[in-house]
């Protein structure tokens, strides 16, 4: 029970006035942000990093967490109500949560939305409680040759694994790589690629791109949508609440999802949207009434809601325990926490048990305030739907800009972040990932350092990451992620050939 | 032409500049044994044949079937384009101006440009207002209440 003594210390870490507060305005601010279309979790962390610079760590890593998962409780606001989920995760909750305001039933599909988030939470996060200190004692054996394997595993994932073109996907994971590896090489002190700007030596500020690409990308794309006022009026939201009987037959789906979510967030590029569209396709199968999924069904609802809470706390463990993020949002946040000094990974736990279990026990917290802020407050909530984008976008655009400047009290970093959010923009116009081209810019620099302090060791024969066990592994399970996208991708492409060739 | 031919080319472009500069990088006198070549060349080789496999794909496609592409439209994005190409230079203006005229005066500039922008000159009042009033919001939370540092410039307070 050594998971529940240090869960203890973690509690004792966080259970102070001023860390309650920023629990409870981290969720709202996520839950807002998480709610207006097309911004999600990323967008909401990157937006909101500023508030996090003078904190110590604990406060900022859980302010941080909180503004993830209110960004996944507010995501399913938008597409209950008018049918545009707040991002990917919310896709699933769209199917029956907009025929559910359609058929007159709005309030029972937030409040069953607030339920099932909370319940998928707080599954999650017991799991969370009792598997990350053994994965953590695991990773501690682990060497640079096992290092480099894991991020190897973990950037092959985040493409093969995410929907999309394969060839895209690497393509952006080699920008990334590019951008990373510019500025002063941390081993023999050569400078490379900075095209003789001084400014660069330092390499490329991280949050500066992640700010770009997910703030002001975001703007950029909505400036095509800046007239599409939305009308959410109370009358048609009707009491926010759910019978007995409906709860009851939302419970199944939500103890299967919460689970199913937690194990989809933990694995590297599958995270929240492919957990919640998973989990709602397993409870069509599994209903007595398949028909009904998609003109309405509580279900349908509860189930995509629990499994991308729940896989948002799973996300927490390839973070915290390893130092590998899956995910666009917990690549800002190893960056954020980068930025404060902290290095998440197994030494964590050993040196900080307070932060990286003051998380964790946030969670819990956070979690019960979510609730608090999602059932009884949902009404003047979703009003904010009602903001209009021309006074929204200037809003995030300006967060963003001061962000950016606090980072390194440089303006000249204004003319990299337009740099990058005018690159999101343009990936997001040829359809070419963008996570993987974070994760890379993120990880690169360590990649590249423990590939070659493995190859130092061993003098240079490439065999080392084949001889030891755990690397072995690792990569085969990189190649087998690879030759299963690819069998994938060409199967697709036969049948779209048929049918091209058919019609 | 198409998003992924776009993408192909952008991919080899990218890989091949990535290449020359890797090549035309001094090799160090002492370090480690594998040096700091190794690792770009290898990711300079993946973006271009990356790069170039869709390419292929995507001319191979183009001869042998009637598949639709979804090609881009400049003509239909101007306002779209010329948007992004305003928020550019005001970002960049914005950077040049935030610490010789401070915080709140240089903001409340960067917010008009952005708010009349897409507002497109109507609205005057509301965006006067909320421009300033988002410069003095931000500053006091951030300035006063968490007590980061920002530009006073021309103002004393």
């Amino acid at each position: 029970m050594e998971s529940l003594h240090y869960l203890m210390i973690g509690f004792d870490a966080i259970l102070t006035p001023t860390n309650m507060l920023w629990i409870f305005i981290g969720g709202l601010a996520g839950s807002i942000i998480g709610m207006l279309p097309g911004l999600g979790p990323a967008t909401g962390v990157a937006v909101l990093i500023p508030l996090t610079y003078g904190m110590n760590p604990t406060t900022a890593l859980i302010t941080m967490a909180a503004i993830y998962y209110g960004a996944m409780f507010g995501g399913s606001r938008a597409s209950i109500m008018i049918n545009t989920p707040g991002d990917a995760s919310a896709i699933a909750t769209c199917f029956d949560g907009y025929p559910m305001t359609k058929n007159g039933e709005a309030g029972k599909a937030l409040a069953i939305s607030a339920i099932a988030s909370f319940i998928g939470g707080t599954i999650s996060v017991i799991f969370l409680v009792f598997l990350t200190l053994p994965v953590a004692n695991f990773a501690l054996r682990f060497g640079p040759a096992e290092m480099f394997a894991l991020v190897f595993f973990a950037l092959t994932a985040t493409v093969t694994l995410s929907q999309g073109n394969l060839l895209k996907g690497f393509i952006s994971l080699a920008f990334g790589f590019m951008l990373s590896s510019i500025g002063i090489d941390p081993q023999t002190g050569l400078i490379r690629f900075t095209l003789g700007i001084t400014a660069l030596q330092d390499g490329i500020d991280f949050l500066v791109a992640m700010i770009g690409l997910y703030a002001v990308a975001e703007v950029f794309k909505n400036f095509a949508s800046l007239n599409n006022e939305i009308k959410v009026g109370s009358s048609e939201i009707g009491k926010v609440m759910i019978s007995r009987k409906e709860f009851k037959s939302c419970i199944k789906p939500m103890l299967r999802s919460s689970p199913l979510g937690f194990v989809v967030g933990v694995l590297p590029g599958m995270g929240a949207s492919i957990g919640s569209m998973m989990s709602y396709s397993l409870e069509q199968q599994l209903n007595k009434d398949p028909k009904k999924f998609g003109k309405g069904a509580i279900e349908g609802v509860a189930a995509p809601e629990a499994a991308n809470n729940a896989a948002a706390s799973g996300a927490l463990i390839p973070l915290l325990t390893m130092g590998i993020p899956g995910s666009g949002t917990t690549a800002v946040m190893l960056g954020a926490l980068i930025m404060l000094g902290v290095k998440p990974g197994p030494m964590l736990f050993q040196q900080h048990p307070e932060i990286a279990w003051g998380v964790i026990a946030s969670i819990i917290v956070g979690n019960i305030f979510m609730i608090i802020i999602n059932l009884p407050l949902v009404i003047p909530l979703v009003k904010i739907l009602n903001v209009p984008r021309r006074i929204l976008l200037p809003m995030i655009l300006g967060l963003g800009f001061l962000g950016t400047y606090l980072l390194n009290y440089s303006g000249f970093d204004f003319l990299l972040l337009s740099m990058f959010g005018f690159a999101g923009y343009a990936m997001s116009k040829l359809d070419i990932p963008i996570p993987p081209m974070v994760l890379a810019l993120i990880l690169g620099s360590s990649t590249e350092q423990s590939f070659r302090r493995a190859l130092s060791i061993s003098q240079g024969d490439p065999m080392i990451f084949l001889q030891k066990p755990i690397s072995l592994v690792l990569i085969i399970l990189a190649v087998l992620s690879l030759v299963y996208s690819i069998t994938r991708e060409t199967k697709h492409r036969k049948q779209d050939k048929k049918t091209a060739l058919g019609a | 032409m198409s998003q992924n031919m776009l993408s192909g080319i952008l991919s080899i472009v990218f890989g091949v500049f990535y290449l020359i500069m890797v090549i035309i990088l001094p090799e160090p006198a002492m370090g480690d044994p594998i040096g700091p070549k190794l690792f770009p060349y290898v990711i300079a080789i993946i973006a271009i044949f990356c790069g170039a496999l869709m390419l292929l794909r995507e001319l191979r496609l183009s001869n042998s079937s009637q598949k639709e592409k979804i090609s881009i439209n400049l003509q239909e994005n101007k306002g779209l384009y010329f948007k992004i190409a305003v928020t550019i230079i005001l970002g960049v203006i914005y950077g040049l101006i935030l610490e010789p005229l401070g915080y709140l005066i240089a903001t409340s500039i960067f917010m008009l440009g952005i708010m009349f922008l897409v507002n497109q000159l109507s609205r005057k009042l509301e965006t006067v207002l909320m421009s300033i009033g988002f410069s003095v919001t931000t500053y006091v939370v951030f300035y006063l209440i968490l007590q980061l540092s920002l530009p006073r410039g021309l103002l004393s307070f």
